[in-house]
């Protein structure tokens, strides 16, 4: 886990960042770790769970259609 | 059997035996036991245990009718209302308890429909064959969908439906319509290009929907190309047509059948209220984990600690004391055990020493004589005058030397 990881979290799409976590839950909870490693990691989950939030709170449904040409308009 | 008017006492029946009577005149009668019968529906009812009852009724009578729950699960088309106008085959018979006579129904078919039946039952029986219908090809849907592909009508209820759901259960998703006409002898080839092309977008899963209709208005999801191409279509692909009770040919080759267009939209998205709660579970788990690894480095530093006070200098400087100490208190009684050792020595010499005291000879008549302290034991050591001390065993006296000579 490096420190690089943490500013990405924003760019995430929400299947992503509910992946990762996921994915740091159980790396939390098989222990094992480094204290510090394990306390940057309980920040990085929290900050994943944080976003996660905002992104279905911020979310507003996308609609758009194809057209004959195969290009994308708006609705 | 028949009474007789000349019969002096007329023959009784029981309500039993003139019903079972009827029952058998009935079952007799090889027209009423296999007929298709045509008329209007209506009281139709599900009952619990799932036979349906219904009558059939034209302007002038009407027949009860029932549908075994064994018979209704393989019937294709099910009326959506009464007033319908069915063709019904079964076989006519007594309810003894219920004093009535009923059409015991195995098939029914919308009245003027009985080819497009044919039709659907030989296409289905045929892929089915081919084995497009297989749960092997079944594809898994995204867990998240990022991009969803609508393939319907843009004017139809089916995508008001689908867009609701979409907006209340998952507004992450990127909606993108391929949009069709999704009704008439055209919309086949129409819905097949509309799967093609949005199959070209980087869509994860595919609703192909249709609100609800007649079984015309339907028709072009029975289509045989349509249902190839939805086999071969290589995103996964949920297809809602019509309503719960509506089956098409798309629905068995979908890698998921909804019920309807709606429900497709909810089989194709998770539930953002379920995600909160997961999403919140796992912020719970989070800190459970980081609070059950603080507390292991704590009592692991506590216990790195002991350790350390066990090794630290105050410790081991108290521990080179008790050594001193302890080397001291040997070399003391070494020390000691030598110095009884000679102390024993010196009173065993002592001892010899005594043996040995000129004074003990003095006590048998020796004498010791003594001039100016030096002990006397030749002549030549005195002259005439001298004062010599005469030493004897209880004390001295003084004498004075006369003469002597050598001898």
């Amino acid at each position: 886990m490096t420190k690089s990881n943490q500013p990405d979290i924003e760019k995430l799409a929400f299947e992503e960042a509910y992946g990762r976590l996921e994915e740091t839950v159980q790396k939390l909870e098989a222990g094992n770790l480094p204290l510090a490693e394990a306390l940057e990691l309980y920040q990085l989950g929290t900050n994943l769970a944080k976003h996660c939030h905002s992104h279905l709170d911020q979310a507003e449904l996308l609609i758009k259609t194809l057209t004959p040409s195969g290009e994308l308009e708006d609705f | 059997m028949q009474p007789s008017l000349f019969d002096l006492e007329p023959q009784v029946f029981t309500v039993s035996a003139i019903t079972a009577y009827l029952r058998q005149k009935i079952e007799a009668d090889l027209t009423l036991q296999d007929l298709w019968l045509e008329g209007e529906i209506s009281n139709w009812k599900r009952a619990a245990s799932g036979h349906i009852y219904f009558t059939l009724k034209d302007s002038n009578a009407s027949i009860r009718c029932v549908i075994w729950r064994s018979q209704a699960g393989r019937l294709i088309y099910m009326p959506q209302q009464d007033g319908e106008a069915v063709l019904a085959h079964g076989r006519i018979s007594v309810y003894e308890a219920g004093g009535s006579y009923q059409l015991y129904v195995d098939d029914l078919e919308p009245v003027g429909q009985g080819a497009l039946y044919a039709e659907f039952e030989r296409i289905k029986a045929r892929l089915a064959a081919e084995g497009l219908f297989e749960a092997e090809l079944k594809r898994p849907l995204p867990r998240f969908p990022r991009q969803i592909g609508l393939v319907t009508s843009p004017e139809g209820a089916a995508l008001r439906d689908i867009l609701n759901v979409l907006r209340r259960r998952y507004p992450i998703v990127r909606a993108i319509l391929s949009p069709t006409p999704v009704q008439g002898e055209t919309a086949p080839p129409q819905i097949i290009a509309a799967l093609e092309a949005i199959a070209q977008q980087p869509v994860e899963v595919i609703i192909l929907a249709r609100g609800g209709g007649s079984l015309e208005d339907l028709w072009a999801f029975n289509d045989e190309a349509l249902a190839r191409a939805i086999a071969a279509c290589p995103i996964p692909i949920i297809v809602g047509v019509g309503h719960e009770v509506d089956f098409t040919i798309a629905d068995f080759v979908a890698d998921l059948r909804a019920p309807t267009p709606s429900a497709a939209a909810e089989l194709a998205t998770p539930d953002q209220v379920e995600l909160r709660r997961m999403a919140a579970e796992q912020q719970l788990a989070l800190t459970a984990a980081i609070q059950q690894r603080v507390t292991a480095a704590r009592t692991n530093l506590q216990t790195q600690q002991r350790v350390l006070e066990r090794l630290s200098p105050q410790m081991q400087l108290n521990n080179y004391r008790q050594q001193i100490d302890t080397w001291v208190n040997r070399a003391t009684q070494t020390i000691q055990h030598h110095l009884s050792l000679r102390r024993e020595r010196v009173h065993t010499l002592v001892a010899q020493l005594a043996t040995l005291d000129p004074k003990a000879t003095l006590t048998r008549g020796y004498a010791i004589v003594h001039k100016d302290q030096t002990v006397i034991s030749q002549t030549g050591q005195v002259s005439p005058g001298d004062e010599l001390t005469i030493q004897v065993s209880d004390g001295e006296f003084e004498t004075k030397v006369i003469s002597g000579e050598n001898q």
